[in-house]
């Protein structure tokens, strides 16, 4: 098991908790929760080695358009770069909506 | 019609040496390629993209082969029809086999069409040992819409299994997570040839 943490700069707040995603071949889990602190923190963990630079580059791009203030854990199962952006986006969905988030 | 998940069973790997790219892992074992997976990729020029697993879970490499170079294809419902894994020298070993049966009488109830995949479907139908004490079961589940309070009673039989079971339904869109869809949530992950897209699922949300 591979660990990478990262951090951003961000100015935007959230509201929200978000826990989405899927533990599966492919997919990914993300859980954030909303910071105080005006940073983006990130821990992924991944099965995967050897992609380092690569979720450095997907995760910096998404934090540079979407700065939000919030620490984020990502359990990744090998998803690719098109996935990871997509849960990304669903995470942050979730966090700035009204509706109650269903748990299992 | 060729589909995400068929086996593919190849006349001989020698060709992929050819392909650009091929990562050592494969190089040396290339002859022992017989059996190959059918990504989620489009056809382009009668070309198939596959995935070649090799001994480990890093070793993975995806490519495209010809349909000429195609032998024999199954699929992971015939897997089910035929019960490869009641006569697997190791059914009373592995805790998956159990899980398999478990998944058959579950999904019989609702009269939906399924089959393994990943390690699972990839041993029984190569006959190649794949499964690990660890593996988890993946298994697709072939329909267009399942009522979202059977896909929890599905969900929820499944958490009774001794592995983690990741079951995807493949729809004619696409595939979707059913432990995903089974949440309710205002939008979920549709993989689709063309790549992942998210899908609302409520109605005018």
């Amino acid at each position: 098991m591979n660990t990478i943490h990262l951090e951003f700069p961000a100015t935007r707040r959230l509201t929200k908790r978000a826990h989405v995603g899927v533990v599966g071949s492919g997919d990914l889990e993300i859980l954030l929760e909303p910071s105080e602190e005006p940073f983006a923190k990130l821990t992924v963990r991944t099965g995967t080695t050897g992609f380092d630079q690569t979720w450095q580059n997907v995760l910096e791009r998404f934090f540079e358009e979407n700065d939000v203030a919030a620490n984020i854990k990502i359990n990744d199962f090998g998803a690719t770069p098109g996935v990871v952006k997509l849960r990304l986006a669903q995470a942050l969905e979730v966090s700035q909506n009204d509706v109650e988030q269903l748990e299992n | 019609m060729i589909q995400p998940h068929d086996l593919l069973k190849i006349k001989d790997g020698t060709h992929l040496i050819e392909k650009e790219n091929v990562p050592e892992w494969l190089s040396k074992s290339i002859s022992d390629v017989r059996f190959v997976v059918v990504r989620r990729a489009p056809i382009i020029d009668g070309e198939i993209p596959i995935g070649i697993r090799g001994k480990t879970r890093t070793e993975r490499f995806g490519t495209f082969i010809p349909l000429s170079d195609v032998t024999e294809r199954i699929t992971p419902e015939q897997l089910v029809a035929e019960q490869k894994w009641r006569s697997h020298p190791c059914y009373e070993r592995f805790g998956i086999f159990q899980a398999l049966d478990l998944v058959e009488s579950v999904l019989q109830q609702y009269q939906l069409s399924w089959g393994p995949t990943g390690s699972v479907g990839f041993e029984l139908a190569s006959g190649q040992p794949t499964i690990t004490e660890t593996s988890d079961l993946d298994i697709i589940i072939r329909a267009n819409d399942i009522p979202i309070n059977i896909a929890k009673e599905i969900v929820s039989a499944f958490k009774e299994a001794n592995v983690r079971i990741d079951p995807l339904v493949e729809r004619q869109d696409g595939a979707i997570s059913l432990i995903e869809y089974s949440k309710g949530l205002p939008s979920i992950l549709l993989r689709t040839i063309d790549g992942p897209k998210l899908i609302n699922t409520v109605p005018g949300y």
